[in-house]
């Protein structure tokens, strides 16, 4: 019987994430069985990178390779990119299920009564969240919607639609409850994983969430009570489009520029904060080490340099590509100049163009790993269609390939 | 022409402290009934809003963040309409009336500052633009500042610790501070970028005393306060409490309760501060400042008394000397402000070009004994504190050889190349290292007022304000190699009419402990990791090459940082 390779399967699903991983195990009979580990179905909410119908393809393929049912679900964090797919396939009816799962710990439904400075920064994201979502229904901002949408698991029922929280709910039913865990780097993963031969290692996140939030959350805010005032009382006065007499037009445009400037600065925060609760895991299979990053950011790299980063030989570029998902004084510690074991090595970016001004970051961020090693684009296959990054199982370690 | 009025109902304290104490809330605030006053040929005009050419209000929706139109209505007398009232909306706390009311207050400070009796001169801003903007419901949050970038004022609201509803713009103390903080800049703009923890604190310690004076400005407050202190103010009032309201309805970051913002009363010193931010360092010297006051009002309540010139009340007796400690501590503070160096300072350096600025107007050898013993009791107060080792570090010279001909002045004050070249002359003098450049800033022609009136006219003095800077270099902690610009200077002040040196006060803050001071500080912030990276209005290392800060002005509203 022949050694199957560890494969790598990346989706083209738009602006998002839709990654299986499958993994060739040998059982103590020395049968062969292989794991699948499923990471995000997802993709952005505007612009051109949303497209929800192609999710029902990519999971009826998921589900034709699993039997329905994948080894390991991994929600990385609760953004909607990294969260949609499932549900949405659902209701187009295509069914997947999984046997264990796992979700960034933060999305237990406990997690904030139990952690105090985690809860004190979410009630004032929330309100900033708010605040936003107000100031785009009284004029249209896309991409501060967009962002909303993105974060809106703060939100309040009702706020919009479907938010983050609903599909964040039906992963949470994907897995038997015994087997749905809330994981962070603390977490101990005995029992909690399919794995008999491979090994995996969360690296993110903290168990305290407080820490990925910083100072720009603590600006100010709308009037929670002037909303309820004017909700309740008689017709709004119609907002000024022109600065009023008397005002220097320059002073007043730049006025309300630092004033959205701002609120676009929280609404910032609030999403840094939220990728860096993305769930960072290694697995270890046969002399190879992969990573896997979610939308990991600055903060949550620097601690996970601070509990130990490996050279792997894999990396699932962390937020499509960003410059701030990557944190270039880390790089040599993941990839070093040279392989330490002569293994070639790979990276993948899961992403689109056209949403973000800066994402991909072509020239800084996927040159310095196109410097290293062999670099997988999703953008290089068409939409909804995947590409694969393969890992010999047996002694031909040396030549993984590249199939689409 | 004559000149044009506007009527404006002003609150005395806070939105809903009363008169009747420190620490006490009641339901009614004092208002008291002001004119404010344009020039009848200034080619201005008081707008709905309220509006005029330097300031105008802006407000928002405070449930959508959306600019609104005016919330306050110019009504113009039948009788004149060039003047008028302005009239707020219906309702406690309106939109019109916290427009108003931070208007007013912005308007009277501004008035105060310019006046004969403080610079005698109309600044510019230092954003350049001729229009400061007024925003009384900035949104939701216990805070207000000042702002470059937008050329902006921000009054915020807030649920205070019991529930009751606190409005920033309502409070006479903090929108004075605030405006306090964008006049001090248009005077001293290098304060803005300071790396050195005293000068970051010099901004907040004038705006406190901007506020002291302005509460000073009002006679029923100076009335109330003297009849509950038993004509004293040794004690804790609401000229030593500042933003009573904002205190009390906010514990300090410890969790204790409190009854005002900041105290200006204490002993501290320089060693005692030596850990604090800026926001509690600034009360080193505002205590100074403080003291100062009440030396100056003692004195005068006694010499009122021993003349009986009030006419045998007592009561009458402290109230003339308080209005008469008003005007000498506006001038005494406001014109050492205005001979401020450019560049970093220290409390030591407001002591020098405060002393300076009196000395000016009233050499030693000229001034009476209660202007002598002023003096010393406000040197005495910069030993006592341990910010300089005695009173003489507080001296400044008058080099004679920096004055010039009348006919030069004039020439001086009008053109670039005869500053440059004046300077130049007399670099060494000024303490220029050699091969360092300078700039040398726009001159100041300021005429104040420098004693009472006589048979109705008030003496003058006429005086040339030169400022020149330069920076000097330094090694900075962190990274090896790493270096820090330190901005400094000097200020020339020169008789109008004569020529004459009044005064040259120079910075000092390139000593050690200064430069330790800013590592300290820059060390903190990036343990903190406060400074931006990315966000050009946010504080931040001013480059690879230069250590020093930029927009550290900005680290008096940032929570946590302001006490």
């Amino acid at each position: 019987m022949g050694v199957s390779d560890l494969v790598v399967r990346a989706y083209n699903v738009g602006f998002g994430d839709a990654v299986l991983v499958s993994v060739p195990e040998l059982t103590e009979d020395g049968h062969e069985e292989t794991r699948h580990v499923l990471i995000d179905v997802g993709n952005l909410l505007a612009g051109d990178g949303n497209d929800d119908e192609v999710f029902t393809g990519v999971v009826r393929e998921v589900a034709d390779r699993t039997g329905g049912t994948v080894d390991l679900y991994v929600m990385t964090h609760e953004h909607l990119d990294h969260v949609q797919g499932l549900l949405a396939a659902h209701r187009a009816g295509v069914g997947l299920a999984a046997r264990h799962a796992w979700l960034t710990g933060s999305a237990h439904p406990d997690y904030y009564a139990t952690h105090p400075e985690a809860e004190k920064r979410r009630r004032v994201a929330a309100l900033a969240l708010e605040d936003a979502h107000r100031i785009v229904q009284a004029a249209p901002d896309p991409w501060l919607d967009m962002m909303v949408r993105n974060n809106s698991a703060g939100l309040p029922p009702g706020a919009l639609g479907l938010r983050t929280s609903d599909y964040v709910d039906h992963l949470r039913d994907l897995a038997p409850r015994e087997r749905t865990h809330y994981v962070d780097r603390t977490t101990d993963l005995q029992g909690k994983h399919p794995f008999t031969e491979a090994t995996v290692r969360i690296l993110a996140p903290e168990e305290d969430t407080s820490t990925y939030y910083g100072r720009a959350l603590d600006g100010p805010a709308l009037t929670a009570a002037g909303a309820a005032e004017a909700a309740s009382g008689g017709p709004a006065t119609p907002a000024l489009s022109v600065p009023p007499v008397g005002v220097e037009p320059g002073a007043f445009f730049d006025l309300q520029a630092s004033r959205r400037t701002g609120t676009r600065r929280r609404i910032m925060e609030i999403d840094k904060a939220n990728n860096n609760t993305s769930i960072v895991f290694q697995l270890e299979w046969r002399g190879w080490r992969l990573l896997f990053a979610g939308d990991a950011e600055l903060k949550s790299w620097k601690r996970m340099h601070a509990h130990g980063l490996q050279p792997v030989h894999f990396v699932k570029i962390s937020h499509h590509g960003s410059h701030n998902g990557t944190y270039d004084e880390l790089f040599d510690e993941l990839m070093p100049a040279q392989s330490p074991d002569g293994r070639e090595r790979h990276a993948l970016v899961s992403t689109h163009d056209g949403d973000w001004d800066s994402v991909p970051d072509a020239e800084g961020t996927l040159a310095l790993y196109s410097s290293r090693c062999l670099l997988h684009d999703t953008r290089s296959v068409a939409h909804g269609a995947s590409l694969e990054v393969t890992f010999a199982g047996g002694p031909d370690v040396l030549g993984p390939s590249d199939r689409r | 022409m004559a000149d044009v009025v506007a009527e404006v109902e002003l609150l005395v304290q806070d939105g809903s402290v009363s008169l009747a104490g420190p620490g006490v809330t009641a339901g009614a605030p004092e208002k008291e009934t002001k004119e404010l006053t344009l020039p009848g040929d200034g080619n201005d005009r008081f707008l709905d809003g309220p509006a005029t050419r330097r300031f105008a209000v802006v407000d928002f929706d405070p449930a959508t963040g959306a600019p609104l139109p005016p919330p306050a209505t110019f009504v113009p007398f039948r009788s004149n309409p060039r003047s008028g009232r302005y009239v707020a909306g219906h309702g406690d706390a309106s939109a019109g009336d916290l427009a108003i009311n931070a208007f007013g207050t912005v308007f009277q400070t501004v008035r105060m500052f310019e006046g004969p009796d403080a610079l005698g001169r109309r600044v510019q801003w230092a954003f350049g633009g001729e229009q400061l903007l007024v925003v009384p419901r900035a949104g939701e949050w216990a805070n207000a500042f000042y702002d470059r970038g937008t050329r902006s004022l921000q009054f915020f609201s807030f649920d205070g610790a019991t529930g009751a509803r606190v409005h920033t713009a309502l409070s006479r103390d903090v929108v004075a501070h605030e405006c306090g903080h964008a006049l001090l800049d248009a005077v001293v703009p290098s304060l803005y970028d300071s790396s050195t923890p005293q000068s970051v604190a010099i901004h907040e310690a004038v705006a406190d005393l901007v506020a002291v004076v302005m509460a000073l400005d009002s006679r029923r407050l100076r009335e109330a306060v003297l009849a509950r202190s038993d004509n004293s103010l040794a004690g804790e009032s609401a000229f030593s409490s500042i933003a009573e309201e904002f205190g009390m309805a906010r514990p300090s970051a410890d969790g204790m309760s409190r009854r005002a913002l900041r105290e200006l009363r204490n002993v501290d010193t320089v060693h005692t501060l030596a850990d604090a931010r800026p926001h509690v360092l600034s009360t080193l010297l505002s205590a100074i400042f403080y003291d100062c006051l009440s030396g100056m009002f003692a004195t005068r309540f006694e010499a009122e008394q021993s003349t009986d010139a009030s006419g045998g009340s007592t009561a009458a007796a402290a109230n003339k000397a308080l209005g008469t400690a008003h005007i000498i501590f506006r001038r005494l503070l406001l014109r050492g402000i205005d001979y401020l160096p450019p560049g970093e300072l220290s409390f030591a350096d407001v002591g020098r070009a405060t002393l300076a600025a009196d000395r000016a107007v009233r050499p030693d050898a000229d001034a009476g004994a209660a202007l002598l013993r002023q003096r010393e009791r406000l040197a005495a107060q910069f030993v006592e504190r341990g910010l300089v080792a005695t009173a003489a570090d507080l001296l400044s010279p008058r080099p004679a050889d920096l004055s010039v001909p009348p006919d030069e002045l004039r020439r001086i004050h009008g053109s670039d190349w005869a500053a440059y070249e004046y300077v130049t002359r007399h670099r060494a003098t000024m303490g220029i290292p050699r091969d360092v450049a300078f700039t040398v800033l726009p001159r100041v022609d300021s005429t104040k007022v420098v004693g009472p009136r006589r048979d109705g006219v008030a003496p003058v003095q006429r005086e040339l304000i030169l400022k020149v800077a330069w920076n000097v270099t330094e090694d900075a902690a962190g990274a090896t190699g790493r270096t820090r610009v330190v901005p400094t200077g000097a200020t020339v002040t020169l008789d109008w009419d004569t020529g004459e040196c009044l005064a040259m006060v120079s910075s000092d803050v390139t000593g050690h402990q200064h430069r330790t001071e800013r590592d300290t500080f820059l060390l903190e912030l990036e343990q903190e990791g406060l400074l931006e990276q990315d966000d050009e209005s946010g504080v931040a290392v001013r480059g690879d090459e230069d250590a020093g800060l930029r927009n550290s002005h900005r680290l008096l509203h940032l929570a946590g940082w302001w006490g």
